[in-house]
């Protein structure tokens, strides 16, 4: 799945130079917006895995948004771009449960790094997601339904696509592995 | 006995004046120094930001520029109260300067009077103000090269202006934008709706009308047939208005024309456009608007020409993406293209892919477009002809050598098939999207790891070792220069080294800046760079502050592509366009007869001129410095040398009984240095001249004019402060001023040593003037020499390295005191130049 990246930013510069480096250098997508008026609509429509906003914008500033995200449970992480790096903003915003605080002006590599560190979490945190949700189901066999979807296709990943691999490591028959794999984990 | 107290209490008044004007200007000194000093340091952090390796935006660079500003200020009115009032010329320099950078930074100095609308044919590139980028461009592509472009003219911004005054709409879109509450979008799109509402029902003033009805009627009379273009063309569009791209389009307008002008007008306040405004602070008669009217071209085929592969680098072709009828439907995306790769050399079609294209955008017989279904036939058929291709290479090279950069070209094909170019704007190349290839270096032998980054990026070349300006003229083709601080002749090699190392010298020094302006990649505080041998090749990585055995040319490479994300972004063009009112030194020799005020193009350069002349007249007026013996204190000593010494910093204690201060008192550090090194050497013996020069009283007798005569009589005086020292030295025949800075901040430092005189014949003292030039020379001093006048100057050390060399001066002075009575000729000098050298290690 392709992750995506919603930078926000009044200033369009600074918006053109976080495109480029994003686009250029690391395979996510991303979409910016000038206007953090727009944020909660786009967000009423679509989902990206990481947000990256400026802190101070006229309208709705960067905290806003952030407890706009908090308000409705968002599964978006922060990373809060501003240009006044006290120290009390930077604490108020790891408090506010932001991922990273990056004071411009900055090297590429240090957003490049933030980025990273981000959707590698959210990588982990969808795997861990989808392997925990069987606990929460009922009855049992829904559960060991579940499991087993997700069984398959680590398994599908760990060997390639190698059936006759699959087959041999699991001890599962051919047509529960082909079925089981046309089913969303 | 009455008169005689008065006498001497006035002579004590006038001493305590003299000494508190010497503060006050000291005080301006300092205060001056510390602008200097943050002047160059903001240039130098801007500089870095301008290689393309940071995010930031234009509130940093407002910032930085404000700050420098202030600064600059500062100076200039420093300078007036060291100096007095023979520099307030630099206050209008300052004006000149400054009214270039605000166009820099705020794109549009207000609208220029001209006509309301001039034809494209009388327009070219340099008139941006008056008609934006895209009618200029028409206009350039037109009057210079001679390409068809679609007949038509541009309504200037003038009209607008007159436009938006006659209906008074300046304050009334202003309250609209004060009034709005920025909560939430629908806010923002009803004040749109509101100013856009105002601009369509607001009147066009007569004389408007009448200008544009005219240019209306002579365009139909060469091109028949009524139908027209209107598209936005806006002011400083890359660098000031990121939003302008939205600004609209009308095509296919046949009557009303006035009153479509007014919808292309009322586009410009789209809620983005607002809001950008607000978060700005702009005002938005800032941004004043063109309009390009042109001829509607009835498009048979329309297209992209891509000069160079944008995605692709290494693939020279040009790329030519076609579709029949208007380009609407290619710039939005709807329609899969026809895309041609052209060989760059002869034109040739290397390869053509044909889409499947099943409908177009055409004229609309009334106004406006519509789509139509195009016939089976024409599905599967190139929307472009052999020859076609040919004249569109043609017009694609013809517009590349002329912007000399990749252009991205639009076009249209009317019925009759006469190609017109409707647009050209430089095209971004995007660099592959791999990883930069950062080469493997484990195999590569390092010979050093560390120092800062003074202008990163990595050059190649052999080894070459430069102490000091005199042995720049031997710099060979390619060399990587080690010198001892970026001091100011490096400038003279600067086109033809690869790379700059040194062993002193931060990012903030004028020479610094230069180094980044010639893009020469500079490492420094490279403690033994001169411990590199001569002659060896080496890569030196600026960037990473490492020095590599021989020549790793894939390594400039790699540092080259880090700078190429941000290549024409146009924050990286507005910060370069900033710099270069900023910081480009033009005032680089203080003995050149150019070395004036009015030379003084940039802010730099004010700097430049001010810190230098801050240093002469400080200099001066410390060397003419009247009452010494009232206001100073005789320092106790067993060097047989009368000096009095007057604090800058200390309260002058009219009570000074003693008049006498021991060694311990002194808590000059520079002052401390240079007499240790005078104590280190002790008074020396008149020198006995090997044996070849003839009795030291002799050269006395002949050599003594009425000038040293009335030196012989000064006083030695010492004015010093905590960290600085100016000290006058008469040393029987000659005199020796020294001034020093050794603060915590190296671009505050500097040594300046003055030297004159002597009691010997004129070719002796011009030898001991080249003695000492050649010993200072090895200590990294500046030097200049006219006749037995030498003046030595040292910027940009740290307090360490300028204390040792302060204690090296308090020896050189002892050892070369009555020296020139001994140098008989060259052989000497030679004989003498060696031995301090080696008894000095230097």
């Amino acid at each position: 799945m392709n992750q995506r990246i919603l930078a926000v930013d009044d200033e369009i510069h600074m918006l053109t130079l976080l495109e480029r480096i994003i686009t250029e250098k690391t395979p996510y997508t991303v979409v910016t917006l000038n206007n953090p008026l727009e944020v909660e609509p786009l967000l009423k429509k679509t989902e990206f895995d990481l947000l990256i906003l400026d802190f101070k914008m006229p309208g709705m500033d960067g905290f806003d948004i952030l407890r706009m995200l908090q308000k409705n449970n968002r599964p978006e992480e922060v990373i809060m771009i501003t240009a006044f790096g006290s120290v009390d903003s930077a604490i108020e915003a790891m408090s506010l449960g932001v991922f990273d605080y990056i004071t411009k002006p900055f090297k590429k590599e240090l957003i490049l790094f933030a980025v990273e560190r981000v959707m590698r979490w959210q990588r982990m945190r969808r795997r861990l997601e989808s392997a925990s949700a069987p606990l929460h189901m009922t009855p049992y066999a829904e559960a060991e339904r579940a499991f087993k979807i997700q069984y398959i296709h680590y398994l599908y990943e760990q060997t390639n696509a190698d059936k006759d691999e699959m087959q041999k490591r699991s001890g599962l028959s051919h047509g529960d592995i082909q079925d089981f794999l046309q089913m969303d984990p | 006995m009455k008169r005689l107290w008065q006498y001497f209490f006035s002579g004590q008044e006038s001493a305590r004046q003299h000494l508190k004007e010497i503060q006050y200007k000291f005080g301006r000194f300092l205060a001056l120094l510390e602008s200097n000093n943050r002047i160059l340091q903001r240039m130098s952090d801007m500089e870095e930001k301008a290689q393309g390796d940071y995010l930031f935006d234009r509130q940093y660079i407002f910032s930085n520029v404000s700050e420098i500003q202030l600064c600059v200020q500062d100076i200039i009115e420093q300078m007036i109260a060291i100096g007095g009032d023979d520099y307030s010329v630099l206050s209008a320099c300052y004006d000149s300067i400054n009214r270039r950078l605000e166009s820099v930074l705020y794109g549009c100095p207000g609208v220029k009077q001209c006509e309301f609308a001039i034809p494209f044919d009388r327009l070219d590139r340099d008139q941006v103000p008056k008609v934006g980028g895209k009618n200029a461009q028409i206009g350039e592509i037109k009057s210079k090269l001679g390409l068809p472009v679609p007949d038509g003219f541009a309504i200037t911004t003038w009209a607008y202006k007159r436009f938006i005054d006659s209906n008074n709409l300046q304050t009334q879109i202003a309250a609209k934008i004060k009034s709005l509450h920025l909560h939430n979008l629908e806010e923002l799109e009803r004040i749109s709706r509101d100013i856009q509402d105002l601009i369509l029902h607001s009147s066009i003033p007569d004389n408007l009308n009448e200008s544009l009805q005219s240019h209306i009627e002579q365009l139909s009379q060469r091109r028949p047939g009524g139908k027209f273009a209107l598209r936005s063309s806006a002011i400083g569009e890359d660098e000031h208005l990121s939003f302008a791209g939205q600004y609209n389009t009308l095509l296919n307008v046949q009557k009303q024309i006035a009153e479509r002008y007014r919808e292309i007008l009322a586009g410009k306040f789209t809620p983005k456009a607002i809001y950008y405004c607000v978060s700005h602070s702009l005002e938005e008669s800032l941004m004043p608007m063109s309009v390009g009217c042109m001829i509607m071209i009835d498009a048979r085929a329309s297209g992209v020409i891509y000069t160079h592969d944008p995605v692709h680098a290494d693939d020279d072709a040009i790329l030519v993406h076609t579709i029949f009828g208007l380009g609407k439907y290619l710039v939005d995306g709807a329609v899969s293209p026809d895309v041609f790769r052209l060989d760059r050399s002869n034109g040739a079609v290397l390869s053509a892919q044909i889409a499947e294209k099943t409908h177009c955008l055409i004229l609309h017989p009334e106004e406006g477009t519509m789509d139509q279904t195009l016939p089976a036939s024409l599905h599967n058929a190139p929307s472009l002809a052999d020859d076609q291709l040919k004249t569109l290479w043609q017009y694609a090279k013809q517009l590349e050598d002329h912007y000399e950069c990749p252009q991205d070209i639009e076009f249209v094909i009317d019925q009759e098939n006469q190609i017109y170019i409707v647009q050209s704007r430089p095209l971004r190349i995007i660099s592959e999207k791999k990883e930069v290839n950062e080469p493997d270096v484990r195999a590569w032998k390092t010979l050093y790891t560390g120092g800062d980054s003074v202008c990163p990026g990595a050059g190649v070349g052999e080894i070459f070792h430069a102490a000091s300006i005199r042995d720049l003229e031997h710099v060979p083709q390619g060399a990587v220069l080690i010198a001892p601080q970026p001091f100011p002749g490096l400038i003279t090699v600067m086109d033809r080294i690869h790379a700059i190392v040194t062993q002193t010298g931060g990012a903030a020094s004028h020479m610094a800046t230069l180094a980044r302006e010639y893009r020469i990649p500079t490492l420094s505080g490279v403690t033994n760079a001169f411990q590199l041998p001569p002659g060896k090749t080496v890569t030196v990585d600026a960037s990473k502050g490492v020095i590599y055995e021989g020549a790793h040319p894939e390594l400039i490479e790699a540092r080259k592509i880090e700078t190429e994300t941000f290549k024409d972004a146009p924050i990286i063009n507005l910060i370069r366009r900033v710099l270069n009112v900023l910081v480009p030194l033009n005032l680089k020799d203080p003995s050149s007869p150019d070395f004036t005020p009015d030379r003084c193009l940039t802010f730099h350069d004010i700097t430049r001129f001010a810190h230098q002349k801050s240093m002469e007249e400080m200099f001066s007026s410390a060397k003419n410095l009247k009452y010494k013996e009232k206001i100073g204190l005789r320092l106790k000593s067993d060097i047989p040398l009368p000096l009095y010494i007057i604090f800058i910093d200390r309260e002058w204690d009219p009570d000074q009984s003693k008049g006498k201060i021991d060694r311990d008192e002194i808590h000059s550090k520079p002052m401390l240095a240079f007499w240790s090194g005078i104590e280190e050497e002790g008074w020396p013996a008149p020198p006995s001249g090997e044996g070849k020069v003839r009795g030291f009283m002799s050269v006395i007798s002949t050599t003594m004019t009425a000038e040293s005569e009335a030196e012989f009589g000064e006083s030695s005086f010492a004015i010093l402060g905590r960290e600085y020292m100016i000290v006058s030295l008469f040393l029987g025949y000659h005199f020796t001023t020294i001034e020093a800075m050794s603060a915590p901040d190296a671009s505050k430092n500097y040594i300046r040593i003055q030297f004159k005189g002597g009691g010997s014949t004129s070719d002796r003292r011009i030898r001991r003037i080249q003695l000492i030039d050649r010993l200072l020379t090895r200590l990294g001093f500046d030097t200049q020499q006219n006749g037995d006048f030498f003046l030595g100057q040292l910027t940009y050390q740290p307090a360490g390295a300028i204390l040792e060399k302060l204690r090296l001066l308090g020896r050189l002075t002892m050892i070369t005191k009555q020296l020139d009575m001994a140098l008989a000729n060259d052989s000497i000098l030679n004989w003498y130049a060696d031995d301090f050298s080696k008894k000095m290690r230097l």
